[in-house]
C-alpha cells in the first residue's frame, strides 16, 4: 500500500513537472520553427524543420544586447539599494523593542495589501516632478525597499536565539557589528530567497518601464519583447518565443545556481543549532 | 546609541516605503481640453514643435510625412519616436500617463476601438476633412466620428473578413465561396465540414475583441450595436437571431473557439473551414501559409445576407494639442500621413490595411503578381462605422461583459437568454 501511494506520489509529481516545463518547452520549439510560420501549425511537439536565424533576428530587432545590460543594472541596482534598507528594517522590527515599532510593523504589513498598480500613477507623478521621467534612476527609485522584504527577513531575524544575541553583545559586539556578523550570515538564505524574488520580480516587471521608459536607450528586456507584437496584424512568435528565450535563460541559470538556498529561505525561518 | 541610530534608521525606511509604494500625489487632473486649430499661415514654424505618440507600425508614414513637414515648414520640430509596443492599450497608458505629468503629446494614435475613450476624456479638436490630401477615401472618416463630428483621420484601417479554406469547401460541395452570404449557409457548410473532418471547422475569436467581433455579426445582419440613444442596440429578435450564431455553432459543436492567433495557426494548417478574421491579418496568413493551401476572403455573411456597414478596425489620427498652432500643425502633419505615398508605406505589401488614400490603391494594383487575397484588402472601399460606440468611460466593463456574453454562448447558453442580461448590464454601467 505503501509503495502504491510512492508511485502515486511519483506519477503526480512527474505530471506536475511536465505542466510546469511544458511552456518552457514550448518557447523553445516556438522560437526554432522556421519564420515563415509553416512549423507554428498544427501541435506537432518537434517543429519539422529548424530555424535558428529566429535568435539573430530577434537579438537585432529587439536590441537585446543593449536591454539585457540595462536590464542587469536595474535588477541589481534594485536588489542593492533593497537589501541595504530591508536588513536593517527587519533587524529594528525583530530585534529592537522601541515606541512606534508596532504601528510602523502595522505599515508594512498594511503597504503588502495595496496593489502596485493603485500607486502607480502618483508614484509616475512625483517621479516627473523630481525630473528622473525616462531615466534608469526613476526605473529603480520606487523600489528601494520592500515591505515584503522586510516582512520575510523580520521573521528569519525573529527566529535566531537569543542566547546567540546576548553571546555576541558578551562578546563586544554593537548592534551595527551583530547585523553584519552575525545577523545577516544567520539569514542568509531568507535573504538568497527574498534576493531571488526580487531579481525575478523586476527583471520580469513591464508596466512600470512602460510607463517610465520612452527613449530605446533605456528599456528594459520585458519591453523591447514588445516589438513583437501587432495589435492588428498579430504576433511575430518565432522571433518573441527566440527573444523570451534569450531573456528568461540569465533568470533560469540564476535559479539553478542558487535554489537551494532559495527552497530554505522559502521553507521559513531556521532555528540555528 | 546605536540602538536608536537602527531604530531611527527603520522609521526612515518605513517612511522610504511609504513614499514609494503607498504614497499619493495631490497633483490635480490635467485640464484635458484641446486646444481649437488656428489658421496654419498665422503659426511661425520656427517657434513651433510638436510631439507625436504612436505604435511602431506607423513609424515608416511617419518618417515619409516628417520629412515633408520639416520641407513644407522649415524650422518646425518634430518629435517622432515610436512606442517600442504595438499594442494600442499601452500606448494609451503611455500617452495618459504623459499627460498626467504635462508631456501632452500633440497628435496621437490610437486604436479605433479607443476613440470614445480620448473624445470622453481629453476633448481632442475635430479634423477638418478639406486638409485631407487629394485620393483620401474620406467614406473612411464616419470610422472616426462621434455624433457629426471628424475626431479621427482613420489611417491604417481594416474591416471583419471571413476567410475561408477553399479546399474543404470543395469537399463540402461548395465550390464558390464567394455565394455564402448568411449565417444558415455557413452553419450548413461548416456541418458538412465537421462531418467529414471529425473536427471543428470554424472559429470567431470572440475573446479576443469581443465589442468589435459582436458589433461585426450584429451590424452585418443590419442591426445597430448601439441604439440612437446611446443604450444597448441589439437586444432585439434579429439582433438575438444574429449574435446567436455563436451559440448555435457551439451546440453544433462546430467552433474552435479559440483565441485569433491560434485559430490563425488553424486556419493556416488547413484545419479549419472558416476563420473570422480582420483584413489586417491576410497579408500575415498569406506569409504563413503553406503555397498549396487554396483559400480565399469573403465578405462577412449576415443573418439574411450582408446587409449592413460594417464596423473599422485599425487605427487613427487624434489631434489632443492643447496649442492652437501646434494643433495647426499636427493636423498638416495629419494630412502628410494620408497622402498615396505615406499610404503605400503604411498599407503596403508588409501589412494588409486597407489603404486609405485611393491613388495608393491604383499604385498598389499596378504591381506584378498580386496575390488575389491582398487585393481584397486592397480594395476595399465601402463605407465604415465607427468601433463600437459605447460611451467611452465606461469601455472596460462593457467590453467584459460583452466577453462574458460570448463566452456563455460559446458554451452553448443560449442569445434569447445571454443578450438580454449583458443589455440589462450595459445599460445600467450606461445609466440608461
Amino acid at each position: 500500500m505503501i509503495r502504491l501511494y510512492k508511485l502515486l506520489g511519483l506519477v503526480l509529481g512527474a505530471v506536475a513537472v511536465i505542466l510546469a516545463l511544458f511552456p518552457f518547452y514550448w518557447m523553445l520549439r516556438t522560437a526554432v520553427a522556421p519564420a515563415d510560420g509553416n512549423a507554428l501549425t498544427g501541435l506537432s511537439l518537434i517543429p519539422a524543420e529548424l530555424d535558428l536565424s529566429n535568435f539573430a533576428r530577434a537579438w537585432d530587432r529587439a536590441n537585446l544586447g543593449s536591454a539585457m545590460l540595462n536590464g542587469i543594472t536595474v535588477t541589481l541596482g534594485i536588489l542593492l539599494l533593497q537589501l541595504l534598507t530591508c536588513i536593517p528594517a527587519a533587524y529594528a522590527l525583530a530585534r529592537f523593542r522601541f515606541r512606534g515599532a508596532g504601528v510602523l510593523l502595522g505599515l508594512v504589513l498594511a503597504c503588502l495589501l495595496i496593489p502596485s498598480q493603485a500607486t502607480l500613477i502618483p508614484t509616475f507623478v512625483g517621479l516627473n516632478l523630481l525630473g528622473l521621467g525616462d531615466t534608469k534612476i526613476g526605473l529603480v527609485l520606487p523600489f528601494v525597499t520592500s515591505a515584503i522584504g522586510i516582512f520575510m527577513l523580520r521573521q528569519q531575524m525573529l527566529s535566531i536565539p537569543d542566547a546567540i544575541m546576548e553571546a555576541a553583545r558578551t562578546d563586544g559586539l554593537g548592534p551595527l557589528r551583530t547585523l553584519i556578523s552575525v545577523v545577516v550570515p544567520m539569514s542568509a538564505p531568507s535573504i538568497a530567497a527574498f534576493s531571488m524574488l526580487s531579481i525575478f520580480t523586476h527583471w520580469n516587471d513591464y508596466l512600470w518601464p512602460l510607463l517610465v521608459a520612452r527613449s530605446p536607450e533605456i528599456m528594459t528586456p520585458p519591453l523591447t519583447l514588445a516589438i513583437f507584437q501587432n495589435a492588428d496584424t498579430g504576433f511575430d512568435y518565432p522571433a518573441l518565443s527566440a527573444a523570451a528565450a534569450i531573456v528568461t535563460a540569465p533568470v533560469i541559470i540564476l535559479f539553478l545556481l542558487a535554489q537551494r538556498h532559495f527552497v530554505r529561505g522559502m521553507a521559513g525561518p531556521e532555528v540555528a543549532g | 546609541m546605536r540602538t536608536k541610530a537602527i531604530a531611527t534608521a527603520s522609521v526612515l525606511t518605513a517612511v522610504a516605503l511609504g513614499l514609494s509604494a503607498c504614497g499619493t500625489s495631490t497633483e490635480s487632473a490635467p485640464a484635458n481640453q484641446a486646444a481649437a486649430t488656428s489658421a496654419i499661415d498665422k503659426c511661425k514654424p520656427a517657434e513651433s514643435s510638436i510631439k507625436l505618440a504612436f505604435a511602431p507600425q506607423g513609424t515608416p508614414a511617419v518618417e515619409h510625412a516628417k520629412k515633408v513637414m520639416e520641407q513644407k515648414f522649415p524650422g518646425l520640430k518634430i518629435d517622432a519616436v515610436a512606442a517600442q509596443s504595438g499594442n494600442y492599450s499601452d500606448l494609451t497608458k503611455q500617452i495618459v500617463a504623459d499627460s498626467a505629468v504635462g508631456k501632452r503629446p500633440d497628435l496621437i494614435m490610437t486604436g479605433l476601438g479607443q476613440l470614445r475613450f480620448w473624445t470622453d476624456t481629453f476633448n481632442p479638436a475635430t479634423i477638418d476633412p478639406a486638409t485631407l490630401p487629394d485620393g483620401y477615401q474620406k467614406q473612411f472618416l464616419s470610422a472616426g466620428k462621434v455624433g457629426d463630428k471628424s475626431y479621427l483621420a482613420p489611417f491604417q484601417i481594416s474591416t471583419p473578413v471571413m476567410l475561408v479554406n477553399k479546399t474543404l469547401l470543395a469537399d463540402a460541395g461548395i465550390t464558390d465561396p464567394a455565394s455564402i452570404k448568411t449565417f444558415g449557409q455557413v452553419v450548413e457548410v461548416a456541418k458538412k465540414v465537421t462531418e467529414k473532418t471529425g473536427k471543428p471547422s470554424i472559429n470567431i475569436a470572440s475573446d479576443d475583441l469581443p465589442d468589435w467581433f459582436s458589433q461585426a455579426l450584429v451590424q452585418s445582419s443590419g442591426e445597430k450595436f448601439v441604439a440612437d440613444d446611446g443604450s444597448f442596440g441589439f437586444d432585439t429578435p434579429k439582433g438575438r437571431e444574429a449574435i446567436g450564431l455563436i451559440s448555435t455553432l457551439a451546440k453544433e459543436k462546430l467552433a474552435l473557439n479559440v483565441k485569433m492567433d491560434d485559430g490563425q495557426a488553424q486556419f493556416v494548417a488547413g484545419n479549419l473551414a472558416f476563420q473570422m478574421a480582420t483584413t489586417s491579418r491576410i497579408a500575415q496568413v498569406l506569409k504563413n501559409a503553406p503555397k498549396d493551401l487554396d483559400w480565399t476572403p469573403i465578405d462577412l455573411p449576415g443573418l439574411n445576407g450582408p446587409e449592413g456597414v460594417l464596423p473599422a478596425g485599425g487605427n487613427g489620427w487624434v489631434v489632443i494639442s492643447e496649442d492652437s498652432c501646434k494643433a495647426a500643425f499636427s493636423q498638416a502633419m495629419v494630412a502628410e500621413m494620408l497622402t498615396k505615398d505615406a499610404s503605400l508605406l503604411s498599407s503596403g505589401k508588409d501589412y494588409s490595411y486597407i489603404p486609405v488614400n485611393k491613388l495608393a490603391t491604383e499604385e498598389l494594383l499596378k504591381g506584378d503578381n498580386i496575390a488575389p487575397q491582398m487585393r481584397y484588402a486592397w480594395t476595399y472601399n465601402k463605407a465604415l462605422t465607427v468601433w463600437s460606440g459605447f460611451a467611452g468611460a465606461q469601455t472596460a466593463p462593457i467590453v467584459d461583459t460583452l466577453r462574458t456574453m460570448l463566452q456563455q454562448m460559446g458554451t452553448g447558453k443560449s442569445a434569447e437568454d445571454a443578450v438580454p442580461a449583458a443589455a440589462k448590464t450595459i445599460n445600467a454601467l450606461l445609466g440608461k
